[in-house]
């Protein structure tokens, strides 16, 4: 698997067996991001109720999420999240329809919240109606991300922060691929980067961060993207943790290729060492006997 | 008949020495014992385990005469072991010195002995009767540990080596030992040197007289060997630079042949042809022993895990696996060495004949 | 190992079999103590000159040698910034498991990324010319590791680019 999945697998299967009945849930799991999911079946077991908790859903629900979210689970949306949570979803067991694609539904709770202000700004753009001059979602401690409508496009910016002094310098790396190898594919979103300094586009937005541990990626969609615009939202809200994942799954590859080198190197110093001679050995009975 | 025959009688030996007929060897294990093997038939079998040091023992001297073992130590201690109902009873020297002891050596007449140490200082040991016990000398004069010592024939002069690049030469004469005798430089007074070397550019590491004690051999860290001749006063010093590696010890095995061992595995040969000193070359010319056979399933395995290959070709072609820290005297025929040991880190013990080793070497001692 | 470091390997073995030639050696400062002269540097006579063998600035050996040690620090070829994070990881990979690499000094010499030090107490329990190809293979490997590790990260990088934006196409 080389892209990510939007949707919550845990999720999908919490609410795959609620489906099935007989089954009394209380959990507590997480996704990217700091998310947070609790789901909870009423004493009846006829209801599961399926909170999420985020940083980032105020400015979300504020900038099209409420609207969105509406749109796509209609009435499972309860109007006041449960305690701690900033919204509720309710599952009924009988539920009409597709079994499947509900729970599918559901476990892109997450997805569908993310995806809201960018599916509102494409469709905004589609329609010719005026729109905010940039966007701003403080989603993460320490990180946010911008939309900013440029005439057809879309640039979206996300401000990455690196807390490992290593990451900063495996990040720019990969970032620097992105931009490389986007100079050999036609019809793809332009991508650039800065380390430090938040690029132009962000002039004059409040509450910009900047720093050494901070990168910030400007992707740019053009017409042809915003056409798609599930697909598109799709990817770019997984564009940062796609970005980590892999720089944590290169590190874990150097970490093993680290330890076979330092085994073999282990083994080569062992070969200084003589073989022992005569040395006497305990048999299974508790004798002793000479080894030639 | 074989150039050398080799027991392997510990993991390392750090120093070795015969009794007078060669039936016994004392060797130190690398560690604080000495251990004494007999030969059994065609084994060697350890008779005595002498444990009266405390730290690793630097050097056994094993008088032929008197039949009487001296050992030193880092613990700052020499031993004199007399061998009385079968046991080996320990006599501590009052060396008075604070610093490790580093080499010992009979006087040839076995009525003295010289103790080199860490203390940068030789102490010249005598047994007085009216104590009852071995008194001791110091020779100072040094500026660093004094590596090794050696004496003259005449029992009166000693050279010692020392790591402060010097070699210096002694008169050792004890009133109390030695009585009246003619001193070969008159009444030069205790603890002068009358001789000072500084032909050596680095640590002096082993040094010996000739057989007729005209000729003083000594090598240094920088791979030099030199040879005092004392037949002009002051003596002349003919040096060779050698291209292997430094030597450790130094061999008379003839008044004009040197075998030198050390760190390079194999004993050399230098001779004299007419005045000078020259290097012959190895006299192990690689014997190609083959690696041992120890190829069971488990060690194949085991050795796979432990070295990532299942045999490790880890022999070098010569018969020392390591660094060769001394070489005495086996036998000798008509004043000429004819067999000589020597001992490695490798826990070897080889005995070389010189005959079959001059023709396998191709190689002529002189 | 390419050939053009053929010759750096070839001087840096020499050098080593030269420099290993050590005895046991009790000190003369401290009664009953025996410690590395390299390290405790209490008496002038018994450190000889340090040697350095340099390919370039930054690939270099010093070979510190005394009577009874000798120490060896190595400093490791890092041309950009990704190969000073892979050599600084693989070092400490390395320092982790001193224990095992028995001769590995836990704390590099300055200016050096990684230090031996080899005492005459390892020259008698194991084969000196086998201790010098464990530190040039030791040489071998740190390098070779390096840029293998760039290579496939860059390849990784690449292949990550190109399978996300290739979605969008």
């Amino acid at each position: 698997m080389i892209l990510l999945e939007t949707a919550n697998k845990i999720l999908y299967e919490e609410v795959i067996a609620h489906f099935g009945g007989d089954h009394r849930t209380l959990s507590t799991f997480a996704d990217f991001d700091g998310v947070k999911f609790n789901t909870r079946s009423s004493d009846d077991k006829q209801q599961l109720f399926v909170s999420i908790s985020f940083k980032g859903s105020q400015d979300l629900l504020k900038n099209g999420g409420a609207t969105y979210l509406k749109a796509v689970y209609g009435a499972m949306l309860q109007a006041k999240p449960e305690q701690g949570y900033d919204i509720t979803l309710v599952v009924d067991a009988n539920a009409s329809g597709d079994k499947e694609q509900l729970a599918n539904k559901v476990a892109n709770l997450k997805r569908n919240l993310m995806a809201a202000p960018f599916l509102m700004v494409f469709e905004a753009m589609e329609a010719k109606k005026p729109l905010p001059e940039t966007i701003t979602i403080d989603y993460r401690t320490d990180e946010s991300f911008y939309i900013k409508p440029q005439g057809d496009n879309v640039t979206v910016i996300f401000d990455i922060h690196f807390k490992d002094a290593d990451d900063v310098i495996l990040s720019k790396i990969f970032l620097q691929a992105f931009v490389d190898v986007r100079k050999t594919m036609t019809s793809v979103p332009s991508v650039t980067f800065s380390q430090k300094d938040p690029p132009l586009e962000l002039k004059g937005v409040k509450g910009v961060r900047a720093g050494v541990a901070h990168g910030f990626v400007s992707i740019t969609l053009f017409p042809l993207h915003l056409k798609r615009a599930q697909e598109t939202a799709d990817l770019i809200q997984t564009f940062r943790d796609y970005l980590h994942y892999h720089i944590k799954c290169s590190k874990g590859y150097m970490h093993t290729s680290m330890r076979n080198r330092v085994d073999s190197l282990i083994q080569v110093l062992n070969r200084a060492k003589p073989e022992p001679v005569n040395t006497v050995k305990r048999t299974f009975k508790g004798k002793f006997f000479k080894q030639s | 008949m074989s150039a050398f025959e080799v027991e392997h009688l510990a993991a390392c030996i750090t120093a070795h020495a015969w009794n007078a007929d060669r039936s016994r060897v004392a060797l130190c294990p690398n560690n604080n014992e000495i251990h004494i093997y007999a030969k059994q038939g065609t084994s060697w079998v350890c008779e005595h385990v002498l444990a009266e040091h405390d730290q690793v023992v630097t050097s056994i001297d094993w008088a032929p005469k008197t039949n009487r073992i001296l050992s030193s130590s880092q613990d700052r201690n020499a031993y004199v072991w007399t061998f009385k109902d079968g046991q080996w009873k320990p006599v501590l020297v009052l060396l008075r010195i604070n610093r490790a002891a580093t080499h010992v050596k009979w006087s040839p007449q076995e009525n003295k002995f010289a103790v080199a140490s860490g203390a940068k200082l030789v102490c010249i040991c005598f047994f007085e009767e009216e104590h009852d016990w071995w008194a001791s000398n110091h020779i100072k004069k040094h500026k660093s540990t004094v590596l090794k010592v050696d004496w003259h024939p005449n029992n009166l002069l000693l050279a010692t080596a020392s790591s402060d690049y010097k070699v210096r030469v002694f008169d050792a004469y004890v009133k109390k030992a030695d009585g009246r005798v003619q001193r070969p430089y008159g009444e030069v007074a205790f603890g002068t040197p009358i001789f000072e070397f500084d032909q050596c550019a680095s640590w002096v590491h082993a040094l010996k007289w000739s057989p007729t004690g005209n000729q003083l051999g000594f090598s240094s860290h920088d791979s030099q060997l030199a040879v005092a001749d004392f037949a002009t006063n002051p003596p002349t010093v003919d040096k060779i630079k050698l291209r292997t590696l430094p030597l450790t010890d130094l061999l008379f095995a003839t008044e004009n042949s040197i075998v030198g061992v050390g760190h390079n595995t194999s004993p050399i040969l230098v001779t004299k042809q007419g005045s000078g000193w020259t290097l012959q070359g190895d006299l192990d010319t690689g014997s190609g022993s083959a690696a041992s056979d120890n190829t069971s399933a488990r060690n194949l395995f085991q050795n796979k895990v432990d070295l990532g290959e299942s045999k490790v070709d880890v022999k070098l072609p010569t018969v020392h696996q390591n660094c060769i820290t001394n070489i005495v005297s086996y036998k000798q025929t008509g004043g000429a060495v004819s067999d000589f040991s020597t001992s490695g880190l490798d826990g070897n013990i080889v005995i070389w004949k010189v005959k079959p080793l001059e023709t396998k070497s191709k190689l002529k001692f002189l | 190992m390419s050939s053009a470091q053929v010759p750096y390997f070839n001087c840096i073995r020499t050098t080593l079999t030269a420099a290993l030639c050590l005895e046991n050696f009790a000190s003369q400062i401290v009664e009953r103590h025996n410690k590395p002269e390299v390290e405790v540097k209490t008496s002038k006579e018994l450190l000889l000159n340090p040697i350095v063998i340099a390919r370039n600035k930054q690939e270099k050996v010093l070979i510190e040698s005394s009577i009874n040690s000798v120490r060896i620090s190595v400093s490791i070829k890092k041309s950009d910034e990704i190969e000073v994070i892979l050599a600084k990881k693989f070092v400490r990979f390395l320092v982790q498991r001193a224990e095992n690499f028995i001769i590995l000094r836990r704390k590099p010499v300055e200016g050096y990324d990684i230090s031996f030090l080899v005492t005459n107490f390892h020259t008698e329990s194991m084969f000196k010319h086998k201790l010098v190809d464990f530190i040039i293979q030791f040489m071998e490997d740190i390098d070779k590791e390096v840029s293998e590790l760039k290579i496939t990260l860059n390849a990784r990088a690449r292949i990550v680019a190109s399978e996300y934006l290739k979605v969008y196409a």
